[in-house]
């Protein structure tokens, strides 16, 4: 701490000098006071104070301090709120005693340590330290991944200190922590849960199959059976649709570690949304029985509509679009070479055309009978374009080169986009993409067309479009005014360990342009099937004769059970649509009923859906705890069995590595801002003041 | 005035960032390990010219080099390798490739004689739940512009053992393909190298332009 002003230090005596004067002139100089000596003195002081006080205030002086912060260590429990967790052989110490252990071992570390507790499973939640009631084992997956991720997003500017890791090591989502973990500065004490004996039981360790089939089609079925500890019994697995058994097989286990995949061919017949069962022999002494029934949907459909891919030259954008649009299952994609296309157009609901029509490949022909059959098309715009015959086309969108040039355009989403909605996920990801190769020169887009993103280039947000739509005579045109689309997808696993937002992004473009304009007045959007413990959340949109969207009338939905139940409700209006969100449904089958009366007319709108059981944490119940050791050795720490966690605290507390760190920062304050010193002067001068009166003077 | 200012400075850039290459680079896979890398150096620019004039594809005539453990491995739809000799890849290296590959990256391994046992380890530590399968002969790989209906073409002889095309295959899809006993790469060179007949180039050439044309087009 330091004084400084912006005069001379000099001025400090000049300032006493000057107050001592004032109290020389007052009190022994003028001889109208009658005093005695000790008054005197007193007096003359604390008026020579106060006005040396003034004086000094006069020079602005400042305080010079260095303040110190303390940046606590962090220490972060992260907690498996799985349901593995609870289908151990110890789930009553789970759910009894030990979330009071962790509740004790979160309180040892008092107020040294800046504690957070988070809880681990589908996604990471922060929550209250002193609360354990989160933990109720529910979560219907565990990736131990994302919370590494987390946690350098959200601390990667603080004291880290460390990191205690309780889970029973089981993970089927996201990456394999152990990667994330070896890459963290902070240690990662780990504490293992479960049990890692082979617990004795038969369940199902996975049903493949397609989410659709065509009606009249068969479609496979692969069930994976497996057991532990169970050899010599004989099994039965039966697959039934309601009362009818489909499929019936007996089984030998035939050792103590059993796995059998077995294969099953089904017929769709009829339209519409079919639930299968699974069931196997229930065993003695198995652990849970839980896991011994399976269910899976299958949508059968009349017919799947039908998407081409033309191509100039290959071009890896074509294999990552083609893989996005085949990922929903919904479309039937062929891909071409311009060359070798004969069909007909009106086989198809889209057609891709990939830097057509280019020099050497005027594509003349297909041209013609899109622009004959008003097909929907979608233009991938490059450098082997064409760009005068594209221009041509009317597609939306006009574009001059300059010079042969090139640019380098990242996406930026036009918030005024409405054609249709997409997750908050992928929006959070477009910022992130790599650029695509764009034409340098001029673009003029019609006043109807429709931007989805436009091109960022350089940092500097360009009014020139890089995804465009355009409606003509009920005719659907989409632009993609660049190449190298294939490389969001790869970018797209490096952020989320998936394809699932460039799919979704692709699809809905697909969708978009390929669906034929929907004339009803009324429209009602449900899924037809839901997952577990997600809500259910259905849309509805209402439109006036000129279809324009309203949501002045009220519209309702009842919902019904298999068991007859019913749930009725209204649908609350958001900007101009309808939204319903259910929460979460028991797993089983529902009908809806939604229906409105808007000006003279009624409308209704029925359908089904089902709300599907995840059964992917009883899938495999045998802890994991060499991946725990792993973790706690690759970050210098040690792994815990959980009656042995309270001795983390010795341990972090002992680790020099874990202290507090001290920040520090200069700080600057005026002392004529602090009340503190008027304060003082009016109590010199009050007391003087008040002596002077005792004294009988003025 | 300022508008004037405004659209100049607009133009300047939009000048510095544009004249990059338009078009599609591909990689050659520079590994550890001891291995000659850059063994046949004519053949990645012959095959790109090759597709870029038969299969109308546009692949920047120049390969790039990218290190295994490199970020930039995902700026390349198709990496190539070759060579003759040992190859490590590091732990941080196999992750590396492994999520490039599971992205939707793409690895033509070719053996230039003596490559087999050392790749076949360290891919190993790239995909420890995979191994190589044979691709049979129907598979599309041998059937794009160019028609193989018994398979990867013998290029080169070493050993005399018939030429084999293998693959990992990801979740339905292959990500790495390996040409084994056949020596495609020598083949790609300029006929003056090895010394292979025209017609045994233009297989060569022709093989390769299958194998892009399949990781772009499937």
């Amino acid at each position: 701490m330091s004084l400084l002003t912006q005069y001379s230090l000099w001025f400090l005596p000049l300032c006493l000098l000057v107050g001592a004067g004032c109290a020389l002139l007052l009190y022994y100089k003028s001889t109208t006071l009658d005093l005695d000596q000790k008054s005197r003195i007193i007096m003359s002081c604390l008026r020579g104070l106060a006005v040396s006080l003034i004086c000094f205030l006069l020079l602005a002086p400042m305080l010079k301090m260095m303040m110190k912060e303390l940046d606590k260590p962090l220490i972060i429990f992260a907690v498996d709120n799985s349901e593995s967790i609870v289908l151990s052989k110890d789930s009553a110490y789970y759910r009894t005693d030990y979330p009071q252990q962790l509740k004790q071992l979160v309180n040892s570390f008092g107020n040294k340590y800046d504690v957070k507790v988070y809880s681990v499973g589908e996604k990471n939640q922060l929550q209250e330290n002193d609360n354990t009631d989160f933990m109720d084992f529910s979560e219907k997956s565990t990736d131990l991944s994302a919370i590494f991720n987390d946690v350098s997003t959200l601390y990667g500017n603080r004291n880290i200190g460390s990191m205690i890791l309780l889970s029973d090591g089981i993970v089927n989502s996201g990456s394999n922590p152990y990667y994330k973990a070896s890459s963290v500065e902070y240690p990662v004490y780990t504490v293992g849960l479960g049990s890692t004996e082979t617990t004795t039981d038969l369940f199902f360790a996975g049903v493949n199959h397609n989410k659709q089939a065509l009606k009249g089609n068969y479609f496979p079925v692969e069930i994976k059976v497996a057991a532990n500890q169970l050899a010599n019994n004989n099994i039965t697995l039966t697959l039934t649709e309601g009362d009818e058994v489909l499929m019936s097989k007996n089984m030998t286990i035939n050792s103590r570690k059993f796995f059998e995949t077995v294969s099953a061919n089904l017929q769709a017949t009829t339209k519409g949304l079919h639930k299968y069962k699974l069931t196997l022999t229930e065993l003695d002494g198995e652990l849970t029985y839980v896991n011994n029934t399976a269910y899976f949907y299958v949508e059968v459909i009349d017919s799947r509509e039908k998407i081409a891919i033309v191509y100039n030259g290959p071009h890896p954008d074509v294999a990552a679009i083609k893989s996005a649009l085949e990922s929903a299952e919904n479309y039937e994609v062929t891909v071409l070479s311009i060359q070798d296309f004969r069909a007909s157009v009106d086989d198809y609901s889209l057609i891709v055309l990939h830097q057509l029509p280019s020099a050497g490949q005027p594509a003349a022909n297909l041209l013609a009978q899109i622009e004959k059959t008003g097909t929907s098309c979608l233009f991938i715009v490059g450098s082997q374009t064409n760009l005068s015959a594209f221009n041509n086309l009317n597609a939306g969108i006009s574009i001059q080169q300059n010079k042969n040039l090139f640019n380098s355009a990242v996406p930026l989403y036009n918030e005024n986009f409405t054609a249709f909605t997409f997750s908050e996920e992928a929006r959070q990801l477009l910022p992130k993409l790599p650029p695509m190769t764009t034409i340098f020169g001029d673009y003029k887009s019609m006043v109807a067309s429709n931007v989805f993103l436009y091109q960022k280039i350089n940092n500097v947000n360009t009014q020139y479009p890089l995804i465009l739509f355009n409606e003509r005579n009920g005719v659907k045109t989409g632009v993609i005014c660049g190449t190298g689309i294939w490389q969001w997808k790869l970018y797209n696993y490096l952020y989320t360990q998936g394809h699932r937002e460039f799919d979704e992004i692709i699809n809905k473009i697909a969708t978009y342009l390929s669906v034929k304009a929907d004339k009803s007045l009324f429209r009602v959007s449900a899924k037809n099937v839901y997952e577990e413990y997600k809500p259910v959340v259905i849309t509805a949109e209402l439109y006036n004769e000129s279809y324009e969207l309203v949501n002045d009338a009220d519209v309702s939905i009842v919902i019904t059970a298999e068991d007859g139940k019913k749930y009725e409700q209204q649908l609350s209006k958001q900007n101009n649509q309808y939204v319903l969100n259910m929460g979460e449904l028991p797993v089983g089958d529902y009908s809806w009923l939604c229906s409105t009366k808007y000006g003279k007319n009624s409308y209704s709108k029925s359908g089904r859906f089902s709300v599907d059981e995840v059964l992917i944490e009883s899938t495999n119940l045998v802890a994991d705890h060499s991946l725990l050791q792993s973790i706690a050795t690759a970050t210098n720490a040690k792994f815990f069995l959980p009656r042995e966690m309270q001795q983390i605290e010795q341990e972090i507390k002992a680790n020099d590595n874990i202290k507090p760190i001290a920040n520090y920062s200069k700080k600057y304050s005026l002392l004529l801002s602090s009340w503190v010193y008027f304060a003082c002067i009016v109590l010199l001068l009050a007391v003087e003041w008040f002596l002077r009166k005792w004294n009988g003077g003025i | 005035m300022l508008k004037t200012k405004h659209i100049v400075l607009w133009m300047m850039v939009l000048l510095l960032s544009c004249g990059m290459a338009q078009g599609q680079k591909i990689a050659l896979l520079k590994y550890r390990g001891g291995g000659d890398w850059y063994s046949n150096p004519t053949s990645l620019p012959n095959l790109i010219a090759f597709c870029n004039k038969n299969l109308g594809t546009s692949i920047d005539k120049d390969p790039a080099t990218v290190e295994v453990g490199s970020a930039d491995i995902f700026q390349y739809p198709f990496i190539h390798m070759t060579g003759h000799g040992n190859v490590v890849f590091s732990e941080d290296e196999a992750q590396n490739l492994r999520a490039y590959l599971i992205s939707g990256g793409f690895l033509h391994i070719d053996d230039n004689y003596g490559l087999n046992n050392f790749i076949r380890t360290q891919m190993k530590a790239v995909f420890p739940e995979l191994d190589f399968v044979e691709l049979p002969y129907n598979h599309p790989i041998y059937h794009q512009k160019y028609d193989f209906p018994r398979g990867l073409p013998k290029i080169h002889e070493h050993d005399g053992k018939p030429a084999q095309g293998f693959g990992l295959i990801w979740e339905g899809r292959l990500v790495c393909f390996f040409s084994y006993e056949c020596d495609l790469g020598d083949g790609w060179e300029d006929a003056i190298v090895h010394g292979d007949s025209e017609a045994t180039r233009t297989k060569a050439l022709q093989m390769g332009a299958n194998i892009i044309q399949y990781v772009f087009t499937r």
